[in-house]
């Protein structure tokens, strides 16, 4: 595996295609990721058709290079702005925004949060490449009952995705199984709820609904806020902090880093919950916990370690089971099995160059965003202010080509806009749009595995039960769709007991 | 009122219970039913049905709930509808299927120009707070501006991503 990461790493340095997309990915993701109500999700949903025509190894470089950079880019609003860019930059404002504007150095703050989450991401990254191949040569003695359990643990994560209500997150994530079940049949071969119409035939495309649930319902809630939030953006001059002030923060950077990972791999947790409790150990250890939330160092290199290395913990189960942890790497999968690269722990045994691609453009955009980051604050500030009558516009005509190319369709198109009208709709009840993402990708897997499991055993109901991963799988899956249910119904109780 | 919410919430879920027996297998010949799991109906029906008994546990769990929920979940029902914004949206989404009937016969290059020029002008004028990025407004700077994006997205698609638009009256020049 070494020689063959560092032939895939030579090869980059040899061929100028490869490292250039890692260029154009990584500011695609740092200037999605920092623009407010834009997030990583969408950008790679934007990005994804960009990639149909290029070889499944340049499309894997892209596609990396933008999900990589695109947490990181979340922190300049944050620092600037006092927005967090994406929702895992919230607490980068607690610190990063007093340094920007009460101490009057915004640049320096950029400078800490881009160290911070250039060494947060490549922590991730070494623990990603020690543990997945493990992870992975496990899971491949799984088998179609294995895959049932496997899926059904998945889905019990769509009651931690909506942070609002399990119940909107849980219907969500029905409607994304019920997309999954249009087209043909993939056992029978019978067309189901295609209703006569050939291009549903062949079922729904995850291009259309991606890009509408994301891209098109953002541009609608945009309409509806006219007024826009105060922004005052901050003069950068010097970005790089003192070698020393970082010498003192090894053990929050590798505290912070550490938790960041462990908390990406859990499918659900995700960077949001990384940040907040990096941020939250921070406080406890620190020697002068009162000051953090004024502008100091530590406030944003803990959370910036955190959100950036839960990158390479959220690639773990993505890459070796094949289950998206987060909106994010369930755009990511998709886009994957576009060119014909499904994840999972087949692709640690069949496809190890596609693996080496990831970890090797996955480590480069990684410095190539810090790189950047240095030398390029003062642009990518600039950028912030981009309004909001030009970037609409634009996004709607990538959504329309996006959609359209997948099958030079206007069909795909129609599609697309009504899945927009879907997301808008569920943006204004709350309604989390990823569940149906998760849906989609997870719906077939565990209705193909599931009928497979039941032919084999010639409708054995029990064979899931039988076999001892399956059986634990399921059982995790349950405990986890019931833990919030009984962990409020336990609330409840101490609540009654005490008063 | 609740009784009969009671009532419906309970006919549901027995319904659905039955119904799901009857989904999920099926009768052989020796008078048994065995699972039908290998069927392509199983799958969906039994997405209906959990949505079938997730809906009448809810309306069991209205019925048996405090009034007082009930006002607040009706308060905030209506302020959701009264905060839509209404139009806008959905003048936006009737734009945008009206240059989905113009781009196949005028092609992508003309009506993407077109349409980017009505929708930047549009949010000119609605974003009122972003406007000193395009002041003076002129009329051509905008037309420059949707020229120029669809150009660029025109040539870069077909000759990067491969991606044939429709290329409509303008299908003989390009």
């Amino acid at each position: 595996m070494a020689e063959l990461l560092l032939e895939t790493l030579f090869s980059f340095f040899t061929s100028p295609a490869n490292f250039l997309l890692v260029v154009l990915g990584v500011m695609w993701g740092i200037l999605f990721g920092s623009l407010p109500g834009l997030n990583t999700t969408t950008s790679l949903a934007l990005l994804v058709p960009l990639t149909f025509s290029f070889d499944p190894g340049f499309a894997i470089v892209f596609l990396i290079s933008a999900y990589s950079s695109g947490i990181y880019g979340g922190s300049l609003s944050a620092i600037l702005m006092n927005i967090p860019g994406t929702p895992s930059a919230i607490a980068t404002t607690f610190d990063g925004y007093p340094m920007a504007s009460q101490k009057k150095k915004p640049g320096i703050a950029i400078g800490y949060a881009t160290i911070s989450s250039g060494i947060g991401a490549l922590l991730g990254c070494v623990i990603l490449a020690l543990f997945a191949p493990i992870l992975a040569r496990f899971a491949l003695r799984f088998s179609n009952q294995e895959y049932v359990g496997l899926a059904l643990f998945g889905l019990s994560i769509l009651a931690y995705i909506s942070p609002k209500s399990t119940f909107k997150g849980l219907i969500a994530g029905i409607i994304g199984l019920f997309l999954g079940t249009i087209g043909s049949d993939s056992i029978t071969g019978l067309h189901r709820f295609s209703f006569g119409i050939g291009e549903l035939m062949s079922g729904i495309h995850i291009v259309p609904l991606t890009v509408g649930l994301f891209g098109l319902s953002e541009v609608l809630i945009q309409l509806e806020t006219k007024e826009r939030v105060q922004r005052e953006l901050k003069r950068i001059t010097r970005v790089l902090p003192s070698l020393s002030s970082f010498k003192r923060m090894w053990k929050t950077l590798l505290r912070s880093s550490i938790i960041g990972t462990a908390i990406g791999a859990i499918p659900a947790a995700g960077s949001s919950i990384a940040v907040m409790v990096a941020y939250a150990q921070e406080k406890r250890a620190s020697s002068h916990p009162e000051k953090l939330g004024t502008g100091v160092p530590e406030g944003i290199v803990a959370p910036e370690a955190a959100n950036n290395s839960s990158m390479g913990g959220a690639l773990i189960p993505m890459l070796t089971l094949g289950i998206p942890g987060d909106p994010m790497t369930a755009v990511l999968i998709g886009a994957f099995m576009i060119h014909g690269i499904r994840p999972g722990p087949q692709l640690f045994r069949d496809h190890l160059g596609h693996i080496s691609t990831i970890y090797v453009a996955f480590f480069l955009a990684i410095l190539v965003t810090t790189l950047l980051g240095l030398l390029g604050a003062k642009y990518f500030a600039k950028l912030l202010d981009l309004p909001r009558f030009l970037l609409l516009p634009i996004i709607v005509i990538l959504a329309v080509i996006g959609s359209f190319s997948i099958a030079n369709s206007l069909f795909d198109v129609t599609l697309m806009i009504l899945f927009g009208v879907m997301g808008y709709l569920m943006r204004k009840i709350d309604m989390p749009q990823a569940p149906v993402i998760l849906g989609l990708i997870l719906g077939p897997i565990l209705e193909d595995n599931f009928r497979r499991s039941l032919l084999i055993t010639r409708g054995d109901i029990f064979t899931f039960f039988k076999r001892p991963i399956s059986c634990t799988l399921i059982i995790v899956a349950l405990l986890t769709l019931l833990y919030p249910l009984l962990k409020k119904e336990y609330m409840k109780y101490r609540a009654r007991r005490s008063s | 009122m609740p009784l009969k919410d009671l009532l419906t919430g309970l006919f549901l879920l027995l319904a659905s219970i039955i119904g799901l027996n009857q989904v999920s297998t099926m009768p052989t010949p020796s008078g048994h039913r065995m699972a039908s799991g290998m069927g392509g109906g199983f799958f969906p029906g039994l997405l209906f049905y959990i949505l079938l008994v997730a809906g009448s546990i809810l309306i069991i769990k209205g019925s048996l709930g405090v009034r007082k929920e009930k006002k607040k979940a009706l308060e905030s029902l209506i302020l959701c509808i009264s905060s839509w914004g209404t139009y806008l949206p959905f003048l936006f989404i009737l734009s945008l299927f009206l240059f989905l009937r113009v781009l196949p016969s005028l092609g992508f290059l003309l009506s993407s120009f077109l349409f980017l020029s009505l929708w930047v002008t549009w949010f000119y004028h609605l974003f009122k707070e972003e406007r000193r990025i395009l002041e003076p407004y002129l009329p051509v700077k905008v037309l420059l501006f949707s020229l120029g994006i669809s150009i660029l997205f025109f040539f870069f698609f077909r000759s990067v991503a491969g991606v044939y638009l429709p290329s409509g009256l303008m299908g003989g020049i390009w």
